[in-house]
C-alpha cells in the first residue's frame, strides 16, 4: 500500500511540476525558471474577463479572454530572465494598475505631428523623452522597430512628448530640432536619426541631419529661433513635471503612468492587451 | 631555490584546478554566462532630473515671517514688480534651462551670510507639482541647498494670507 501511495505522489509531483504551464511560451521554460512561474500563475490573480488565478483562468481556455494568456506569457518571459516570484508578483500588479480603466489617469497633450503610428488609435502610448539621453537613445529606437515590425503598427499611436533633462549638456537645443522638425511634418524620422547618431550630435549636426531628411535649412533655422517653438517644449516639460516625471523615458499608455524600468517586451505585452489583442 | 620551484608549481596546479572547475559550474548552470557576449552589456540606466527634496508649508505659516528664512520668488520680474512678500528676492524659474551657477552662488551667499535657517519658495500657480516654485525649490535642493519649503497655493495664496 505504502508502494502505491507512493508512487501516485511521485505521478502527482510529476504532473503538477509539468503540466502546469500552459502557454507556449510557459511550455518551454525549464527548471527553477519554470517552477518560479508555476508558482507566480498559482498566486497571481489575473483581471477583467478572469478574476481567478492565472493559471486557473487560463484552463477555462475561454478565447474571447486574452488576458490570462498574455499575462502568463509575461510571467513566463520574467521568470526567464530570472525574476524571483517577488519580483514577478510585482510587475503584475504595476501592470493591473496600468490597465485598470478606473486608474487616475493624467493629462497629456496630443498633437497629429507628435505622433508615430495610427493618429486616430484609440490606444496611445506617450513618452516623455531627453533627445540627449543616452538610455533613450538606445531604448525608444528599439521599441519604435519593434513596434514597426508587430501587428500593432497600425492600431496604437505613439505621443512624443518632451521632457529636456537640465543636467544633459544640448538637452534644449535637441529638443526644440525635435520639435522643429515635428512642425516639419518630421518629428520621428528625426528623433530616431539624432538617437542613432547620438555619439555624433553636434549644433551643427542639426541642420544637417534635417537636410539629410529633406527638411529645408533655411526654415529650419528660423524656426529654432521661433519663441514658440521653444514655449511649446516648456510647456511639455511643464507638462511631465505636473503629471510626476522625473527620469526619462517615462511613458503613460492611455494617461496611466507605467511605473517600474522600461522593458521594450513588457510595454508591448500591455500594447497587445489594450488593443485587445 | 628548489623550494620556489615547488611553490610556483602548486600555485599554477591549484590556478589551474580552480580554472577549470570553475568552467565546469558555469557550462552545467542553466543561467551560465557565454564564453562570448551575445549582445551587449547593458549599462544604461534611465536618465534622471536632478530634484531634491522638498517640504509644504500653509501660506500663513509662522516660518514665512518669523525672520529666519531666505524668501524667493520663482515667478517672472513683471510678476514680481507687480507684488512680491517683502524681502523676497526674484530668481525666474525657466523649465528648460538650469539655473545658473552665479545665481546659485548668490543665493548661498546669501543664505550664510544672513544666518537665515531655512530656504522658502513660492511661484506661480497652486503651488504644486508643475509650479515654477515647486520646480525651483527642488531644482535648488538637488543642488545641494538643505531645509527648502514651498509655500501651498503659491504666490497668490501668500498674498491673500497677508
Amino acid at each position: 500500500m505504502k508502494k502505491v501511495m507512493f508512487f501516485v505522489g511521485l505521478l502527482t509531483m510529476f504532473i503538477t511540476g509539468h503540466a502546469a504551464a500552459q502557454t507556449p511560451g510557459c511550455d518551454a521554460l525549464e527548471g527553477a525558471a519554470r517552477d518560479t512561474a508555476n508558482q507566480a500563475m498559482s498566486s497571481i490573480h489575473a483581471y477583467g474577463c478572469c478574476t481567478d488565478s492565472v493559471s486557473d483562468c487560463l484552463k477555462k481556455s475561454d478565447s474571447s479572454c486574452k488576458t490570462s494568456e498574455l499575462l502568463a506569457n509575461e510571467i513566463c518571459r520574467l521568470a526567464k530572465k530570472g525574476s524571483s516570484l517577488k519580483d514577478i508578483e510585482d510587475a503584475v500588479a504595476r501592470r493591473k494598475k496600468v490597465m485598470d480603466p478606473a486608474a487616475k489617469t493624467f493629462a497629456i497633450e496630443v498633437l497629429p505631428e507628435h505622433i508615430w503610428g495610427n493618429p486616430d488609435a484609440k490606444v496611445i502610448l506617450s513618452v516623455y523623452l531627453c533627445g540627449r539621453c543616452p538610455y533613450c537613445s538606445r531604448h525608444v529606437p528599439l521599441l519604435i522597430r519593434t513596434l514597426e515590425a508587430s501587428s500593432l503598427k497600425d492600431k496604437v499611436a505613439v505621443n512624443l512628448r518632451y521632457f529636456p533633462i537640465k543636467a544633459h549638456t544640448n538637452s534644449t537645443p535637441a529638443a526644440l530640432a525635435i520639435e522643429v522638425s515635428a512642425q516639419m511634418g518630421q518629428a520621428w524620422p528625426y528623433l530616431i536619426k539624432s538617437y542613432e547618431n547620438f555619439d555624433a550630435f553636434s549644433l551643427a549636426k542639426i541642420t544637417v541631419w534635417g537636410q539629410e531628411l529633406g527638411m529645408d535649412t533655411e526654415r529650419m533655422n528660423a524656426l529654432m529661433k521661433d519663441p514658440k517653438i521653444r514655449a511649446s517644449v516648456a510647456a511639455s516639460k511643464k507638462e511631465g513635471l505636473t503629471n510626476g516625471v522625473t527620469t526619462t523615458p517615462t511613458f503613460f499608455l492611455n494617461g496611466r503612468r507605467i511605473e517600474g524600468t522600461f522593458d521594450v517586451e513588457a510595454i508591448m505585452s500591455m500594447l497587445h492587451e489594450a488593443v485587445g489583442e | 631555490m628548489r623550494t620556489f620551484w615547488i611553490i610556483l608549481r602548486d600555485a599554477v596546479i591549484i590556478c589551474a584546478v580552480i580554472a577549470v572547475a570553475g568552467i565546469l559550474i558555469n557550462a552545467v548552470r542553466p543561467d551560465g554566462l557565454p564564453f562570448i557576449a551575445d549582445k551587449p552589456y547593458d549599462i544604461f540606466v534611465p536618465c534622471p532630473e536632478a530634484l531634491g527634496t522638498v517640504e509644504m508649508i500653509a501660506p500663513g505659516d509662522s516660518r514665512l515671517t518669523d525672520g529666519k528664512a531666505f524668501i524667493v520668488d520663482a515667478r517672472s520680474q513683471e510678476e514680481f514688480d507687480a507684488w512680491h512678500l517683502d524681502g523676497a528676492v526674484c530668481i525666474t524659474y525657466d523649465y528648460l534651462e538650469p539655473i545658473s551657477d552665479e545665481e546659485l552662488k548668490n543665493v548661498t551667499l546669501n543664505i550664510v551670510n544672513s544666518g537665515k535657517e531655512r530656504l522658502i519658495v513660492y511661484g506661480d500657480g497652486d503651488g504644486g507639482q508643475g509650479s515654477t516654485g515647486y520646480e525651483l525649490g527642488r531644482e535648488l535642493a538637488g543642488k545641494g541647498v538643505s531645509h527648502v519649503f514651498i509655500v501651498e497655493g503659491g504666490a497668490d495664496a501668500v498674498r491673500k494670507s497677508r
